[in-house]
């Protein structure tokens, strides 16, 4: 797996590729780790570009969810940007939408964290 | 007829395992998607066994077959470690993925993968060994 990660102000992007598995989350989650402290500033936030990756288990989830109660926890945002659908369906399942935002969008994301609004997807005028 | 390995309770032996299922994958013209559904749940049961049910990485067993009819595949997974039933343990857990976000935990989320993907799942306790069968539904 690559990992890349791009700065853009107070937000990071971070953009792992392939499988996000038991042979590649360790790897993922030390590159993932220090940016959480990075992750500084009044709009700070972590967006995970997420278009390149084909397959996550539970192990990637998992640190998701350390960056996010991290993040979080300091007012901080974090966010994924455009899944595959198997990687989408696995997140819903999960109920990741109340974990991390999500955007179809890497641009969507870091507009929506630079003006300070909320993802579309918890707009109550979303279709159902 | 199914397609049937032993594999020890080792990660580098999950690689072993991925690969068999996606051999078995193709040889039945699974979707990319199906055989992507098949490899999380193989994954998901090994690394449960490995970590929770032996405990480490050992030279236990973990034996996989594989079955395909039209329309579903059947997986029927066995281990020798301790009393584990993943029926039991994702409703225990199902309060947790509603929880909130300071409430949930960090991991466990294992069992909810597999259920989210599988149309049924069946827990046996026989002869000393965990016996899960699980079927899925498959494109085609």
């Amino acid at each position: 797996m690559e990992i890349t990660s791009r700065v853009y102000g107070d937000m990071i992007v971070v953009a792992p590729t392939d499988r996000v598995d038991h042979a590649t989350a360790a790897d993922f989650e030390r590159v993932v780790v220090p940016l959480l402290d990075a992750a500084t500033g009044p709009r700070a936030g972590l967006v995970f570009d997420l278009d390149r990756v084909t397959y996550i288990s539970s192990v990637g989830l998992r640190v998701l969810m350390i960056a996010s109660k991290a993040l979080r926890a300091r007012g901080a945002r974090v966010a994924v940007a455009a899944m595959q659908p198997m990687v989408a369906e696995i997140l819903e399942i999960c109920r990741f939408g109340a974990v991390v935002e999500i955007f179809t969008t890497v641009d969507a994301a870091l507009a929506a964290m630079a003006a300070g609004v909320a993802s579309s997807r918890e707009s109550p005028t979303q279709a159902p | 007829m199914s397609d049937r390995r032993a594999f020890l309770a080792r990660l580098r032996m999950l690689h072993d395992a991925l690969d068999f299922v996606a051999a078995f994958a193709a040889s039945k013209n699974l979707s990319e998607r199906d055989l992507l559904r098949l490899q999380l749940v193989i994954e998901e049961l090994f690394t449960n066994t490995i970590m929770h049910g032996y405990g480490k990485e050992c030279d236990e067993p973990i034996e996989i077959a594989l079955r395909a009819a039209p329309g579903q595949v059947t997986v029927q997974y066995e281990d020798a470690a301790g009393p584990y039933d993943p029926v039991r343990a994702l409703a225990d857990s199902r309060a947790q993925v509603s929880a909130p976000l300071e409430q949930r935990p960090v991991g466990h989320l294992g069992v909810h993968v597999i259920a989210a993907i599988v149309d049924d799942m069946c827990y046996a306790r026989i002869g000393g060994r965990n016996q899960l069968q699980v079927l899925m539904r498959v494109a085609g």
